[in-house]
């Protein structure tokens, strides 16, 4: 405002000279000094935000986020609530997640079928993304979450729906309103297409569909000697002390 | 890099930031075949020669300057080129590595960025290296370079804006030192490209907090541009429309930048067209602004005739419009959550509401485009035909301005003029014309000395 007033107000005029006017130190301090102040409340209110969001544990509903060229894979964590192993040398058609079937913990777990994610509302949800192949982004902009998909390393999120699916379609008066998940991250030519719709809903609609889903169990076993290559390798998907150590490094 | 366009797979096509393991793997997408190699074989030329042209830039400021050009004498567009011949000296050698070690992955098997993929039907061997290791060293270089394309800029337009103020550059020393402040904040900010990454969380706090510092200096810079107009006497050429149309650039890409930089509120506008809108307009515009201002202000200077006026002005006033017409719109875009490097948005239905933003940033980038065809015939007809150019047509105080008009080998004949004062005497007090060349001598101009000036 001052700036465009300025370039105009001060027009040339052969008559009139500019005021010398090199410097003013108390000037100059004072707007160093006021930036200054306003961007330590910024960053004072802001890291508040993001230690809140990111950097505190929360308690919840444990699943995975898988990303591929060009699609995702949820899986949920079942009874346990605990993701059991997996390892890519263990991947095949049936097996996309490279599951490993011996540790008890994955017998439980259930993988989406079609290309969609159910999440029950009103219920705190820990994501851990992964990816098979290149980097992608697992960016959910109805939720305000993002996160990127790193293959062997496991990435984390929390956050809890508050608004069902249907809720939000009356609310928008959009009745064919859909969240959605999507890639965010370049990850080759069809990247674009990368997504997943997510469909919020009741926990008693999420406990009846997630029963429908593909149980881990189901998944034929391996073959012995590849089982016991890709144990020594098994990737724990829960977060560790070593995994936390790892992310301090990089 | 442009013969890539040429072979069977395409250029290179993972983006600038090239990540692997997207760009490590030719099973990963066509372009990461051959159009890659060539892009790092490039790419390792180009900073190869810009390190060599950093180093003489370096080496001839220190050394090679006229009798009496003290370093508090330079102009601040030299003082600018210093800086960033000594950012690119520092950080430049960091993408060399970077890139050292992606040839690595990609033909001797190595795994410096590469863990657990299975692709193209089979688990590959590599194990134990992280892709975002690649990032960390990626932008070590990515954020200095940034400043890289806006220091100069900047040091082009301080001077512009001096002279055709007729006014000394407001707080000298304190532009002086915010981009040496500037310059080396630049070193410690590059995880801010990085939030949403997976890296540490903790680390996302520690850049956040170096980020926003950078602010500072930033704020320091406008304040002080803006001083400088103050109770001036403004010229208002065509080079001086673009200077302070920089300076417009980068207060509103500085503000976004605030917003960028606070990891919390990156979580959700990261990689979205808000990102896009941010640095098209604080690195983008404002660096091709600052570079207009200089090739309209310096044009007599290099071919001796003086460009087109009018033609000018035509060329500001749509190239300011269309700027802001393409890039403001893109806020909104990716404040509704519209992720960049999308083939096509029409895959989405949430985002068919945009379809007219989109619209009108396409309209306008379009204007935009042609109105460069204007400078283009500006600059060629002018070179040629344009009006012949006075001795110093800004009357201007700077030194470059003392060299005749004819081009000479070694630009002056005889010594290369001796330096007196600072670059910007303007309007000063008493003396006899509103500017005093910096070869003016002291004892010439009683008149308006300032005590301490003998």
């Amino acid at each position: 405002m001052f700036y465009s007033g300025f370039a105009h107000k001060y027009r040339h005029n052969h008559s009139r000279r500019a005021y010398f006017y090199p410097e003013n130190h108390k000037l100059e301090l004072i707007w160093t000094v006021v930036p200054a102040i306003v961007l330590t409340v910024l960053i004072v209110t802001g890291l508040k935000q993001w230690n809140d969001i990111l950097m505190t544990e929360k308690k919840g509903m444990n699943m995975q986020v898988y990303g591929y060229q060009f699609a995702f894979i949820a899986r949920y964590s079942g009874e346990d609530n605990t993701l059991g192993k997996s390892n890519f040398r263990l991947i095949n058609d049936e097996n996309a997640l490279g599951l490993n079937l011996d540790d008890k913990a994955t017998k439980d777990d259930i993988i989406t079928t079609g290309n969609e994610m159910r999440l029950p509302v009103g219920t705190s949800i820990n994501f851990t993304f992964n990816a098979r192949d290149v980097l992608h982004g697992a960016y959910m902009p109805h939720f305000r979450a993002q996160m990127n998909m790193v293959p062997g390393m496991n990435t984390h999120f929390n956050f809890t729906p508050t608004i069902t699916t249907a809720e939000m379609r009356k609310k928008l008066n959009k009745p064919d309103f859909d969240y959605v998940l999507l890639c965010n991250k370049i990850c080759g030519n069809a990247h674009y297409t990368m997504k997943m719709k997510i469909v919020v809903e009741t926990p008693e609609e999420f406990a009846a569909w997630l029963k429908t889903q593909k149980k881990a169990s189901e998944i034929p076993t391996a073959n012995a000697a590849e089982v016991k290559v890709a144990d020594a390798a098994s990737t724990n998907v829960q977060p560790t002390a070593n995994l936390k150590l790892r992310q301090i490094i990089l | 890099m442009m013969w890539s366009v040429f072979i069977e797979t395409g250029p290179a096509s993972g983006g600038w930031t090239i990540y692997p393991p997207l760009s490590a793997l030719p099973q990963a997408m066509p372009g990461s075949g051959m159009g890659m190699t060539l892009w790092l074989v490039s790419m390792v030329l180009f900073i190869v020669s810009a390190l060599l042209g950093g180093i003489n830039y370096i080496a001839t400021v220190i050394n090679l300057r006229t009798k009496g050009m003290s370093m508090m004498r330079l102009p601040l567009t030299i003082w600018a080129f210093l800086i960033t011949a000594i950012l690119g000296v520092l950080s430049f050698p960091v993408l060399f590595a970077a890139a050292l070690l992606l040839v690595f992955d990609r033909s001797f098997g190595t795994s410096f960025y590469l863990s657990d993929i299975f692709i193209g039907g089979e688990a590959l061997h590599n194990s134990g290296g992280s892709p975002i290791l690649f990032q960390h060293l990626f932008w070590f270089l990515g954020h200095p370079e940034v400043y890289i394309v806006l220091l100069p800029a900047l040091g082009l337009a301080s001077e512009v804006i001096a002279t055709q103020s007729r006014k000394p550059i407001f707080g000298y020393k304190a532009m002086v030192v915010s981009m040496l402040v500037i310059a080396f904040l630049s070193f410690i900010v590059w995880g801010h490209h990085m939030f949403m990454t997976g890296m540490n969380p903790f680390l996302g706090a520690v850049f956040t907090f170096t980020t926003l510092l950078i602010a500072i200096p930033s704020a320091v810079k406008v304040f002080n541009y803006i001083a400088t107009l103050w109770k001036a006497n403004i010229q208002l050429t065509p080079a001086m429309c673009f200077a302070i149309g920089l300076v417009s650039f980068f207060i509103s890409g500085g503000l976004t930048g605030i917003i960028l930089g606070d990891s919390a509120l990156d979580i959700n506008i990261h990689d979205t067209y808000f990102v896009v809108a941010h640095f098209h307009i604080v690195m983008g515009a404002s660096a091709i602004f600052g570079m207009f201002a200089g090739v309209y202000h310096w044009f007599p200077r290099m071919f001796g005739r003086m460009m087109n006026k009018t033609l000018g002005y035509i060329h500001f006033w749509i190239t300011v419009i269309a700027v802001y017409g393409v890039f403001f719109p893109m806020h909104f875009l990716g404040l509704a959550g519209v992720p960049r490097r999308y083939y096509s948005n029409s895959a989405y239905e949430s985002f068919m509401d945009m379809q007219n933003i989109n619209e009108l940033v396409t309209v306008m980038s379009m204007i935009g485009g042609v109105a460069q065809l204007i400078f283009a015939f500006n600059f060629f007809y002018s070179m040629f035909y344009g009006k012949k150019s006075e001795q110093n047509p800004w009357g201007s105080n700077t030194i470059e301005w003392t060299a005749p008009v004819e081009h000479l080998h070694g630009n002056w004949p005889g010594e290369i003029p001796t330096v007196h004062r600072w670059a910007y005497d303007y309007s000063k007090p008493g003396a006899e014309h509103d500017f005093i060349p910096q070869t003016t001598p002291y004892s010439q101009t009683k008149g308006s000395n300032l005590p301490g000036e003998e």
